[in-house]
């Protein structure tokens, strides 16, 4: 209707709060705004810590954990800290003691890992009558990213194992020549083979090559994927792994191995090549594995 | 004696002065909510009647492994009572159950965990619900915590979904078969209170000098009826050593490899209690010997 937006002057003081009217219809409901009742579940009482447990396979991680805690006298405190888990997937754990009230809200965020699978977070209420490391209130536990931040309230409490992992590439140091190539899986982590690829040079030494594919865990269970055919003197093959292969005629450009889609792999399994006539000059090269995988035990 | 011009941003050396704190105090709007602090509702919508109680069922699928339920009970006296049972569940693969006498308040939360990390398969299931009456789950009324109790990863009330024995990814572990004796097939018994996905079954068959062509089956039967059959596809003659080696959706190599031959599994069979994994030779000789049987499960604990 032609109302002139009013104009700050520059250095005037701040608009008043009837330029700024919100026209709505107004609820037939009233609600408290003096003497509410907290806003939480979570009442954290005289001696309680929280506790943060955070695992991660990435360089350079940071965890920032953020809460607000309504205070036993009605203040609001906002509270953060971070954590600085190792790249080697081993366990941080890090607890803050919190003053009495009722804890309104957390949240976790990472600064480097950008898929499920890499980071894990565990937050919970300790209450020192339960002993060290005992939970007396589970807050959240999940994976956390750059770009999620899973919470308290409303979100969920599972296993690192729980859900899809990270799926990546692993690249396999070659061996010395003469010898074979093995890629354990990492402490606290668990694998799935998804793929894998690897290239076999032979020397001139004569005899006959066989290359298997071992998939050893631990407790002794081993399977061993043959290939589809022999490897002579002299010549560059490659190996392609995965499952559900169809074993065809002789291929000239390449070598297969069918491997299961299902075999998970704990700290202790490893997949290896184990070549059967292997020559001294014989090289593996370009070892190349596409995993699944999840932080465990932690 | 004038006062200092505000303006001015040299002393008399020349030098700046440090800004008075006025000119950086912080104008952040006040909260107009209020909030209650002395009479407070109990923070619980878990409220524990004078005669409720809680009940504890546990299925151990390996013995000696401590469970720990923590509980905090908002007594109406407004004191906060922690408590702690814990028990050895010893009985492997046979669903127990305990009930303990609560007080009347509100429960705040509830927390199961073990204190020892579980070796490879080694798993408990634990349930923990209220209940009025007679100790029996049938008469729970609320269920608080259920899933697979493991060290680090504590089932938790109010923040946990109850999870089923088999929900979740399992665990996985292999597990060796003892020889049977010669001339016989390995029989392989899944255990009582478990359930196994067959992910790889490994065996070796020496056989003796007396002339026979043997041919062998992989076999899973229920205990009754055979529900899944995988033939290994190589003829094993007298004086030969060969490793079976089979699992889910490997190529058929039914001409030795250092040794081994491979052939597939039937794929996501589920074997429960009173399942047979074994192997049928046919043509089978009384100086014949299997030999380094392993399998590689994916296992849950089953209390149906």
């Amino acid at each position: 209707m032609g109302r002139k937006i009013p104009v700050a002057a520059i250095g005037a003081a701040p608009a008043s709060a009837d330029e700024f009217q919100i026209y709505t219809a107004r609820p037939d409901v009233r609600f408290l705004s003096r003497g509410v009742q907290p806003p939480s579940q979570v009442y954290v009482s005289v001696g309680d810590d929280i506790v943060v447990g955070c695992a991660s396979s990435v360089a350079n991680e940071t965890v920032t954990v953020s809460y607000r805690l309504l205070r036993f006298d009605g203040e609001l405190v906002l509270g953060q800290f971070a954590l600085h888990p190792k790249s080697d997937r081993s366990l941080t754990v890090y607890s803050e003691s919190l003053a009495e009230g009722f804890l309104l809200s957390v949240s976790c965020k990472a600064a480097a890992a950008t898929t499920r699978g890499q980071t894990f977070v565990r937050v919970f209420l300790t209450d020192p009558a339960f002993g060290p490391g005992q939970p007396s209130y589970m807050l959240m536990a999940d994976y956390v990213t750059t770009a999620m931040a899973p919470a308290h309230p409303n979100g969920r409490v599972l296993a690192p194992t729980e859900g899809p992992g990270n799926i990546r590439s692993v690249a396999i140091a070659a061996p010395g020549a003469g010898a074979d190539f093995g890629a354990p899986v990492p402490v606290n982590a668990r694998w799935r083979l998804i793929s894998a690829e690897a290239l076999l040079t032979t020397s001139a030494a004569a005899g006959v090559r066989t290359a298997l594919l071992d998939i050893q865990v631990p407790g002794g269970g081993v399977f061993v994927c043959p290939p589809q055919q022999n490897q002579n003197p002299s010549v560059g093959q490659f190996y392609y792994a995965h499952s559900i292969v169809q074993y065809a005629g002789s291929v000239a450009i390449g070598n297969f191995w069918a491997v299961s889609p299902g075999i998970i792999l704990p700290t202790g399994g490893a997949i290896v090549s184990v070549t059967l006539n292997i020559g001294l000059a014989d090289q593996w090269s370009n070892i190349i594995l596409m995993v699944e995988e999840w932080l465990d035990n932690v | 004696m004038s006062r200092q011009d505000p303006n001015d941003k040299t002393n008399i050396s020349g030098g700046v002065f440090a800004p008075s704190t006025e000119q950086f105090q912080v104008r952040s709007a006040s909260a107009s909510v209020g909030f209650e602090t002395d009479v407070v509702q109990p923070p619980s919508s878990g409220y524990i009647g004078v005669d409720d109680r809680i009940i504890i069922t546990a299925l151990a699928c390996n013995g000696n492994v401590p469970v720990f339920v923590n509980l905090r009970i908002l007594r109406p006296d407004g004191i906060i009572v922690p408590m702690q049972f814990s028990n050895l569940w010893s009985f492997v693969g046979v669903q127990q159950t305990q009930s303990f006498e609560l007080m009347e308040g509100w429960l705040l939360s509830c927390t199961v965990t073990t204190n020892s990390a579980a070796s490879q398969g080694q798993f408990t299931f634990v349930s923990v619900a209220l209940y009025r009456g007679t100790a029996n789950f049938n008469n729970a009324y609320m269920t608080l915590c259920s899933g697979i109790a493991k060290f680090n990863c504590p089932l938790s009330w109010p923040a946990m979904v109850p999870q089923r024995d088999y929900d979740g990814p399992g665990t996985l572990f292999s597990t060796s078969i003892g020889p049977p004796a010669a001339g016989t097939d390995i029989s392989f018994l899944v255990p009582v209170g478990q359930r196994w996905q067959i992910l790889s079954f490994r065996a070796t068959l020496t056989t003796a000098v007396a002339v026979a062509n043997r041919f062998v089956t992989f076999v899973i039967d229920d205990g009754a009826n055979i529900v899944a059959e995988a033939l290994t596809g190589f003829t094993q003659a007298a004086s030969v050593v060969n490793t079976y080696d089979l699992f889910d959706t490997a190529a058929y190599v039914p001409v030795p490899v250092n040794l081994t031959t491979s052939a597939p599994t039937p794929s996501g069979i589920i074997a429960t209690a009173n399942f047979h994994i074994k192997t049928v030779t046919a043509n089978i000789q009384a100086a014949d010997q299997w030999t380094a049987g392993k399998l590689l499960v994916r296992a849950w604990p089953d209390t149906d």
